[in-house]
This record gives C-alpha cells, sequence and structure tokens, in this order.
C-alpha cells in the first residue's frame, strides 16, 4: 500500500501483543530482535512497556495467563510488514493489535500505572496463582513467583527510560 | 420514557471528566459494562452517543486482548 508521501513515509503505530506464559525468558530477546528491525529501517520506538504476565479475562489456546508487551513505534510500511510476518510465524506470539496512531505517545499507559501503584499488594499474589495451578491442571508450575517479579521491575525501568526501535505487525491471530 | 429510568451519572466527559477513552484503561471501561460483562446501554448510563460508541470501540478492543471478558463464564482448563 503506497502512500501519497512515498512509499517510505513512517506511521506511527501502536502495539501490544500477548506472549504465551511459558516463554516469558524469550521475551527479551523477541524485542531485542523487533528493536534492531526497527532501528536498521529508521524507525523509532517511542514507548514500549511490559506488563508482564497478566491474567486473561479468558482463555486463549488454553492458557490462562499471557505476557502483555505494549510499543508505540514510528516506522514505514516495510517494516510493518516484517514485524506482522514475524507475528504470524511465532508460535509464542499468541494475539497481537496493531492500531494507528495519529502521534507518538510516551506517556505511561493506564495499566503501567495501575501496576505501579498495586505492587505494594504483590505479596498476595502468590496466593493467587496457588489456586490458579490447583485448578488449571495442564498449568505446570513453571510460573514462579519470583519470575514474575524478577520480570516486572527491571523492565519498566529499562523501558520506559529508553527509546528502542521495534517493529509490530498487524496479523490477528483467530 | 427516559422519566421511568434511573439514569446512573457517571463521571464521564460530559460531566468533566476528561480521561480519554482508551482501550488500556480499564477503571474507566468497567464503569461502562454490566456485572456480566456486557456493555451497558447509554439509556442506562447516561452517555451520549458519539461517546457511546467511543466506549463500544474500546471496550470491543480490550476484550480481543483479553483484559476485558466477553461473558462472565468461563470453564477453566478441562481436556487438551
Amino acid at each position: 500500500m503506497t502512500t501519497k508521501q512515498g512509499v517510505d513515509a513512517n506511521r506511527h503505530y501502536e502495539i501490544v501483543f500477548l506472549i504465551h506464559p511459558d516463554q516469558s525468558e524469550q521475551v527479551q530477546s523477541l524485542l531485542a530482535r523487533y528493536r534492531t528491525l526497527i532501528e536498521n529501517n529508521g524507525g523509532k520506538i517511542h514507548r514500549l512497556e511490559d506488563w508482564g504476565r497478566r491474567q486473561l479475562a479468558y482463555p486463549i489456546q488454553k492458557v490462562t495467563k499471557a505476557h502483555y508487551i505494549l510499543m508505540n513505534i514510528e516506522c514505514n510500511g516495510e517494516t510493518l510488514d516484517e514485524l506482522k510476518h514475524s507475528f504470524r510465524f511465532n508460535d509464542a506470539v499468541l494475539r497481537n493489535l496493531i492500531l494507528q496512531r495519529t502521534h507518538a505517545i510516551t506517556t505511561q499507559s493506564a495499566i503501567l500505572v495501575a501496576k505501579n501503584n498495586a505492587k505494594p499488594n504483590m505479596t498476595q499474589e502468590p496466593r493467587a496463582k496457588v489456586n490458579e495451578v490447583a485448578v488449571a491442571e495442564d498449568i505446570s508450575g513453571i510460573e514462579g513467583n519470583a519470575v514474575d517479579a524478577d520480570i516486572n521491575t527491571p523492565n519498566e525501568a529499562v523501558i520506559d527510560a529508553t527509546e528502542e526501535n521495534t517493529t509490530s505487525d498487524n496479523t490477528e491471530d483467530k | 420514557m427516559a422519566i421511568y429510568y434511573r439514569k446512573k451519572i457517571i463521571p464521564n466527559a460530559q460531566n468533566g471528566d476528561n480521561r480519554e477513552i482508551d482501550y488500556k484503561d480499564l477503571d474507566l471501561l468497567k464503569l461502562y459494562t454490566m456485572e456480566n460483562g456486557r456493555i451497558s446501554p447509554s439509556r442506562l448510563t447516561g452517555v451520549s452517543a458519539k461517546l457511546q460508541r467511543k466506549l463500544t470501540r474500546s471496550i470491543k478492543l480490550a476484550r480481543f486482548l483479553a483484559l476485558l471478558p466477553y461473558t462472565e463464564h468461563y470453564i477453566p482448563n478441562s481436556s487438551k
């Protein structure tokens, strides 16, 4: 789809994608890959948020939690297509959503704000997870509470502070 | 007809609340959904048509991302 401005015009996109909870460790490498993909094509990452593992409102592919990533990027169509392609053929990505925006957004999203405000209550989370493991038989006890805590804090500190380039695709699974 | 309905006035853009309606702002969206997850009709919430359209779109996006449920009952993981 060519634009009148030119094929290489950079547009702003907002991308949210969900990663299978068992692949949470690969999130960083995935993000690094997307970063290089966007940067190499002259794009920019304006906002990158890692919401960590969240409880899903309904099971997706039989999992009840997923690792959420939010990205606001500026890139051209070619980069976006590559990102879409990588979403489609990456089994770890459960779902993705790409929205076009008119400008770059760098403020913290409401979900991250709520998460940061709720940090004092994190000690209660382990109890909830124990119940989930009991109910959901096919989820093994991989989801360590410590893992979540480790994933959440460093990511937020790093991600909010830096600008990274990642590309995203508009494939919608299901 | 509106006389017989009690509109619950929710702080929203009409009443001075200037929060942008965003699919990520779950606290705001939950005000406009019913207990079972359904979107509240504007005749109950007293929301303007324009706002109702924005809310609906945001709620549906949030549902797609599993931030909000489509319905209230989900069977826990049974068989593979």
